[in-house]
C-alpha cells in the first residue's frame, strides 16, 4: 500500500503525522517500505511475528498437548465408567 | 463465537466422550486443574465470565506467572481467557481459546493460543535478554500510536 493509500485510510490523520508512524513501525521492524517508482509502499512485515510466535511455541505447545491428552483420559474414563453402569444397569434388569 | 487471529497455535485432541461431559472438566477449579495444569501451574480459575485465570510457567529454571481474565464464556462450547507476562513489557496479553465441537459422535476440542501480534516485543528480549534493536523510545511510540 503507498503512503497516500494509507493516509486516505485515515482522514483525520495530517500526512506528515502518517509518515511519521510509518516511520516508527519500520524502525520497529513492523513495516518493510520498497520504493517503485516515485512512490514508497509499504507492507507488513510478517517475519518479526512469527518470530514471536515460534519462540512462545516452543515453550507452550507441550505444555498444551500433555494438558489435551490429560483432558481426553479424564473425560474418557469417566464416559466409560457411566457407560459401563448403564450396560450393568440393563443386565441386571433382564 | 471468540475471533483467533491469523497467529496462532492451535492444538486439537478428539475426545470419546460427549461435549457435555468433556465440558465438565471446565466447569470449576478443582476440574480444570486435573488436567490444565499438565507442564504448567494452573494457580487460579474462575468458571464464568470475567473470572481470574493465572498460570504459573517453569522456564530453564525460572517460574513466571501467567494471568488474565475469562473473556468469553459458552458453557458447552467456548472458553477464551487472557493470559498476560506479568513483570514483562508485553504490551498486551495473549489469549487461549479452547472450543468444543461435536464430530463423529464423540468431541472434538481445539485449542488456540493467539494474540501475538498485541505483544509489540521481539523475541530476543523475551527469553534470551539481548537488545534486538529495538529501544525503549520505540515501545513508547508504538504503544502511543496503537492507543490513538
Amino acid at each position: 500500500m503507498t503512503a497516500g493509500a494509507l493516509a486516505d485510510e485515515f482522514p483525520t490523520v495530517s500526512r506528515p503525522a502518517v509518515s511519521k508512524h510509518l516511520r516508527i513501525l519500520r524502525e520497529a521492524g513492523l513495516v518493510v517500505a520498497e520504493q517503485a517508482g516515485r512512490e514508497w509502499h509499504y507492507t507488513l512485515d510478517t517475519s518479526l511475528l512469527a518470530d514471536i510466535q515460534r519462540t512462545w511455541m516452543s515453550v507452550f505447545v507441550p505444555m498444551f498437548d500433555a494438558s489435551l491428552d490429560e483432558l481426553r483420559r479424564h473425560a474418557e474414563s469417566r464416559s466409560h465408567m457411566s457407560e459401563e453402569k448403564l450396560d450393568r444397569g440393563r443386565h441386571l434388569a433382564r | 463465537m471468540t475471533q483467533v487471529s491469523p497467529y496462532h497455535v492451535r492444538r486439537s485432541v478428539w475426545i470419546d466422550a460427549s461435549s457435555d461431559t468433556v465440558w465438565s472438566h471446565f466447569e470449576s477449579f478443582e476440574a480444570m486443574r486435573t488436567w490444565y495444569g499438565i507442564g504448567h501451574q494452573l494457580a487460579a480459575y474462575e468458571a464464568r465470565l470475567g473470572g481470574h485465570v493465572v498460570t504459573l510457567v517453569d522456564i530453564d529454571g525460572t517460574t513466571h506467572r501467567f494471568s488474565g481474565d475469562v473473556v468469553h464464556f459458552e458453557p458447552g462450547r467456548e472458553i477464551t481467557f487472557e493470559q498476560f507476562w506479568e513483570g514483562s513489557s508485553w504490551l498486551g496479553p495473549t489469549s487461549v481459546t479452547i472450543r468444543l465441537s461435536e464430530l463423529d459422535g464423540g468431541t472434538l476440542v481445539e485449542l488456540f493460543h493467539h494474540g501475538y501480534e498485541r505483544l509489540g516485543e521481539p523475541v530476543g528480549e523475551m527469553l534470551d535478554g539481548f537488545e534486538s534493536g529495538w529501544t525503549n523510545r520505540h515501545v513508547h511510540a508504538l504503544r502511543e500510536l496503537v492507543h490513538a
